[in-house]
């Protein structure tokens, strides 16, 4: 048997450098070993080609690098949890910036106007004869404050996000504030005069409802219909729909709670805290006529998106509209402002996204002014990372109704 | 084996360097072990390839294809193992490359795996004997070259010198002339 040579030898065989003896014994080996033949025909073609330079050091330096990556494969899952990470803050930020994107400057402004909370210190001036009461779903923070809340700091982002379900696009409707509801038209001025001018409110105590929506028609020159000839529009007979921002001419602020009221359909639609509204109407262009208390009373057509600017109503003449009611109070719970539905899947759908495995989190905090949930504590832990996401979300997400409880509301997001 | 071995070995056999990796996962020792092999691959690539560059690629590429394969294979040698993975991926490579054709002319050589087969034969004289006669009836130019490469013991460039025949020519005379051989052998058996 023969001595297997190494490469040194082998290369001293292709420069000539062996007796022949040596060269013979390398080539019986090599025919008797078909690597060894390989490798001396690569050797031969290399030294053929004039080759001198000795590349397996640079060879031996790049399988170095290549396999002395810290902790070698556990390092590839690192850095898929790594890359999953950095996807999530993608999300989240992405997230974040769309809940928390710089507001206008008709928002800011408009956030400077207080907005007075429903409560139970609503005086009672309702006069013994008003047959009118308001039940208390009507008079408390309704779907329509509601709406508004939601409306202004999720916006158009919420129905984007959720678009993609039924239930989905069913929260996303509830966040606009559309009104072709004439059978609640006494909900809604009772709302914007309430809500937004509780101080005017207090005037003209004794007039009821009916009375106001009949100084609201006489005022703008138009017979008044009764509320109940109101008509009923349904969402697929709306051919336009208008949006817009009412504004104090004087002062270019946004005012709250105009109301906006479409002379053909009888529809009526209220402005947001920034000013803004959308209405529907079966008529392509529609006749708006805009009132709010303190200011005069405006007929627009209707033109996609509208800039109005209200004048104010001379000294003593305040057009509002007030409707006092005898409000008893109940007690009401904390609770998303775009609606349980819409909420729970939007946490949960980013729950799930964080990709922190099967968990669930319960978590109690205390609701702002604003509507933000403050102070949030774990009720029920899930574990360290499902906690602190669960707070993030919650600290992301869209805003609350404030109940009026006292108790810390609660809310559980199932990872 | 031990000749193509980088003089960075610890003394530890490739087969345990493969075991520790298999337990412990720590790449740097899959590197170590390819290491010590590391001409051998570069070598049998640059037979297939004649170009230093994808030569050089190719010892990445299989190291590549080592990470993945280990795993799943129970290696006993390596070395024969990881010659066997070079040299199909350089055919691959070859076979892919549709524009590059492997010389199969006289320089290329065929190998079996296992070209000693005495242990098949009944008895060494009847081997012997049926060697002599084959080599009788081999062609001229084979029988010559195989006479004094095998019998003679002369190396490839005396036998040029003595014959007159090309390097390739004797490689490809002592290459073919065994392979008659070794079928008429087999022949001569199963008579």
């Amino acid at each position: 048997m023969y001595n297997r040579p190494d490469i040194a030898q082998l290369r001293r065989y292709v420069r000539g450098e062996l007796s022949p003896q040596q060269m013979h014994e390398i080539e019986r080996a090599a025919e008797a070993d078909e690597s060894l033949m390989d490798v001396l025909i690569g050797i031969e073609a290399e030294y053929a080609q004039g080759l001198t330079h000795d590349v397996i050091p640079e060879l031996q330096q790049r399988i170095q690098r290549r396999s002395h990556v810290p902790s070698g494969r556990t390092s590839s899952y690192i850095y898929r949890w790594i890359g999953l990470a950095a996807s999530l803050l993608v999300v989240l930020g992405i997230g974040i910036y769309i809940f928390m994107q710089p507001e206008s400057v008709e928002q800011q402004i408009a956030q400077h106007i207080p907005i007075s909370e429903p409560s139970e210190t609503i005086p009672d001036t309702t006069s013994s004869d008003d047959n009118t009461t308001m039940d208390l779903e009507e008079a408390l923070p309704t779907k329509d404050h509601e709406k508004k809340l939601a409306y202004s700091n999720v916006e158009a982002s919420a129905s984007n996000r959720l678009k993609n379900s039924d239930a989905a696009r069913q929260a996303a409707l509830d966040t606009i504030p559309i009104q072709i509801i004439p059978s609640n038209a006494e909900e809604l001025v009772s709302m914007s005069l309430r809500d937004e001018h509780t101080t005017l409110a207090s005037r003209n105590s004794a007039t009821t409802t009916q009375d106001r929506i009949s100084m609201l028609s006489a005022r703008a020159g138009r017979p008044m219909r009764q509320s109940n000839d109101l008509q009923s529009v349904s969402l697929q007979d709306v051919k336009s729909i208008t949006t817009g921002i009412i504004i104090d001419h004087q002062t270019q602020k946004p005012i709250a709670g105009a109301l906006i009221r479409d002379q053909e359909m009888n529809t009526l639609a209220k402005t947001d805290s920034t000013g803004r509204f959308i209405v529907g109407s079966t008529n392509e262009k529609p006749v708006l006529t805009i009132q709010s208390a303190g200011f005069e009373t405006a007929d627009h057509v209707a033109e996609g998106a509208m800039r109005i600017a209200l004048k104010r109503a001379p000294n003593g003449a305040a057009t509002e509209p007030r409707i006092m009611r005898n409000v008893s109070a109940k007690r009401l719970k904390s609770r998303p402002a775009i609606g349980l539905q819409a909420y729970r899947l939007y946490v949960n759908n980013l729950a799930k996204t964080s990709a922190l495995g099967a968990g669930e989190v319960t978590l109690l905090f205390a609701i702002n002014a604003q509507g933000r949930p403050i102070g949030i504590s774990i009720k029920k832990s899930g574990g360290k990372k499902r906690d602190k996401e669960a707070i993030q979300i919650l600290e992301n997400g869209p805003n609350w109704i404030k109940g009026t409880e006292d108790e810390l509301a609660e809310w559980t997001i199932q990872f | 084996m031990e000749q193509f071995k980088s003089s960075k070995s610890d003394g530890k056999s490739d087969e345990l360097l493969l075991s520790q990796y298999n337990e412990s996962k720590d790449l740097g020792l899959l590197g170590d072990v390819y290491q010590r092999h590391t001409e051998m691959i570069y070598y049998v690539c640059f037979r297939y390839f004649k170009d230093s560059e994808r030569s050089k690629d190719a010892v990445m590429q299989i190291f590549e294809e080592l990470i993945l394969k280990v795993d799943r294979q129970e290696i006993k040698n390596f070395q024969k193992w990881i010659y066997v993975v070079a040299k199909n991926h350089c055919l691959m490579a070859l076979r892919a490359d549709k524009s590059q054709k492997v010389d199969f002319s006289e320089s290329f050589v065929e190998f079996s795996v296992a070209p000693h087969l005495e242990e098949d034969y009944a008895t060494k004289e009847d081997r012997l004997q049926a060697m002599e006669r084959c080599i009788e009836k081999l062609p001229e130019k084979q029988k010559i070259a195989i006479q004094l490469f095998f019998l003679q013991e002369r190396c490839y460039k005396d036998i040029t010198t003595l014959t007159g025949y090309s390097m390739d020519g004797v490689k490809s005379y002592i290459q073919n002339g065994k392979r008659n051989l070794k079928q008429c052998i087999e022949k001569e058996q199963d008579v």
